[in-house]
């Protein structure tokens, strides 16, 4: 089996379009050449339900220590709460922070969201952000989130897929702490990424299961690159930015 | 013939992008066992001016007519031109064989809810031809928006050109499933969406696309494989092979 990391997916129970359990991952990672995926919960977790969310991660964690990282959530609107929380997913072997303000609730740039940026700091975690999403997700909010928190490795998701594929790279030219995820986005920009920010920025995601990792990851592996810079975006940046 | 029934052509070069060679673009297509495919222009997209789109639309009559059966292609006109963009669509149909409408609200800076789409609706309603409309893009491009306008103009086929892309392809199924003069064609939206679509609507109601023409030939192959993350070899075969003709032939009122 190859070792090829996925940076952004989600796991375990949700509505049913969502559902995606843990043993059908694993399949799906066997077949497509994966060691490692981060692992988020679905959405309803992600908006309200975090500590359970979390505790499933967890349990998937423990049960699958080699094969999943697993991302926390925690909505900022929650307050002190959501502090508590992550701290407590963190310290439970979590070690990514996954925002995804269109199901949160908040403004990517929002200072709502700078208390939980601070315990993700203090942890080293890197902070996924899904982008894309207008009026709340969108790549030039990411960047101004990562000017005001210059410590913090931000990883852009989706690269502002659909419409906001102009911005990503301008975007992430302005704040050196942004690494830019592929799912979803075509291959004109992922190149540009490339060619304008360096290759070692550049992550695989996956997006399953709104996305598939087939697809994906032969969109990666038919770009036209050297064997050694596919392997940089489908493993070893990812291995570099959370060791 | 496997068509893709999403593709651009550039007559120039557009945002660093260069011209298609339509050449080029059979050949990519061919790469992925396609044969041909329905092609809108990105200049008549990205222009508010009538009369460049005219030029527009005779440049790409004269190119589908290099390679009959292979390229169809759609015509684009300025809302805002009323009564002259109406008869603009008749001519593009009646005269120059074009097979469609493509409009895109975002690119062309229009609302759903300008008077001049009844005008167009109503040309292309009469003429049994579809509208194939860029969604997924707020704020003049979403599902429920083009629905809404759908809904006004039930004799008319129209198509959501990318199935509400990530974030809104939930209302582009639900806005197919209340009207039944809606089609599906999820160019670039991910597997969940055509899972959904498949699910509510069934596989007639769907179509193939990747935006080819203005992204590389492996864009192709990547909307291709996202397709068949989701559906069997026959349901493939039916959306690329007999959904198209089909689609471009039925009347609503037949379906309904």
């Amino acid at each position: 089996m190859t070792k090829y990391i996925d940076v952004h997916s989600r796991l375990g129970p949700g509505r049913p379009h969502e559902t995606r359990p843990v043993d059908q991952a694993l399949r799906e990672m066997d077949a497509a050449g994966f060691e490692r995926a981060w692992v988020c919960p679905t959405e309803a977790f992600t908006a309200v339900d975090n500590r359970q969310g979390n505790d499933f991660i967890a349990q998937a964690l423990a049960l699958h220590p080699d094969r999943f990282i697993g991302c926390a959530v925690s909505n900022p609107w929650y307050g002190k709460t959501a502090v508590t929380e992550l701290r407590r997913a963190f310290h439970s072997g979590l070690r990514v922070l996954y925002l995804c303000p269109p199901v949160q609730g908040f403004q990517l740039s929002d200072e709502l969201v700078d208390p939980l940026l601070n315990v993700a700091l203090e942890f080293s975690a890197p902070v996924y952000a899904h982008t894309g999403t207008p009026v709340c997700a969108m790549p030039f909010q990411l960047a101004a989130l990562a000017r005001r928190h210059p410590g913090i490795k931000f990883i852009m998701g989706h690269m502002g897929f659909a419409d906001f594929w102009y911005d990503a790279v301008p975007a992430a030219r302005s704040a050196d702490n942004i690494w830019l995820e592929t799912s979803l986005i075509d291959d004109t920009i992922i190149i540009e990424a490339i060619e304008k920010i360096g290759i070692e920025r550049v992550l695989f995601g996956s997006a399953a299961p709104l996305s598939a990792l087939l697809p994906e990851v032969e969109k990666i592996q038919t770009l036209p690159l050297p064997r050694e810079s596919i392997e940089k975006i489908l493993r070893i940046n990812a291995e570099r930015i959370l060791p | 013939m496997r068509l893709d029934t999403h593709l651009h052509v550039m007559l120039k070069p557009f945002m660093g992008r260069p011209a298609t060679e339509p050449e080029t673009l059979l050949a990519d297509l061919a790469r992925f066992n396609l044969d041909g495919g329905w092609i809108s222009s990105v200049e008549a997209l990205t222009t508010r001016d009538l009369a460049v789109q005219k030029k527009s639309n005779d440049a790409l009559a004269d190119l589908v007519r290099k390679f009959p059966g292979r390229l169809a292609g759609l015509a684009t006109v300025e809302p805002g031109e009323m009564e002259d963009a109406a008869r603009e669509v008749e001519r593009c149909i009646q005269e120059l064989g074009l097979i469609g409408i493509k409009l895109h609200p975002w690119l062309q800076a229009f609302s759903v809810t300008h008077p001049g789409l009844d005008l167009i609706m109503a040309a292309a309603g009469n003429l049994n031809v579809p509208v194939l409309f860029h969604d997924g893009t707020p704020p003049y491009a979403t599902p429920c928006q083009i629905a809404w306008l759908a809904r006004k103009h039930p004799r008319t086929k129209v198509i959501f050109g990318h199935c509400g892309l990530a974030d809104l392809w939930p209302d582009a199924v639900a806005g197919a499933r209340e009207n039944p003069n809606i089609y599906l064609q999820p160019t670039g939206a991910p597997p969940m969406a055509i899972r959904a679509a498949l699910n509510a609507l069934g596989p007639g109601r769907l179509l193939f696309g990747s935006d080819g023409g203005f992204g590389t030939a492996r864009m192709i192959g990547y909307a291709l494989a996202k397709y068949r993350s989701v559906l069997t070899d026959d349901m493939m075969d039916q959306i690329l092979i007999r959904n198209p003709p089909i689609i471009k032939q039925e009347t609503v009122d037949a379906k309904s």
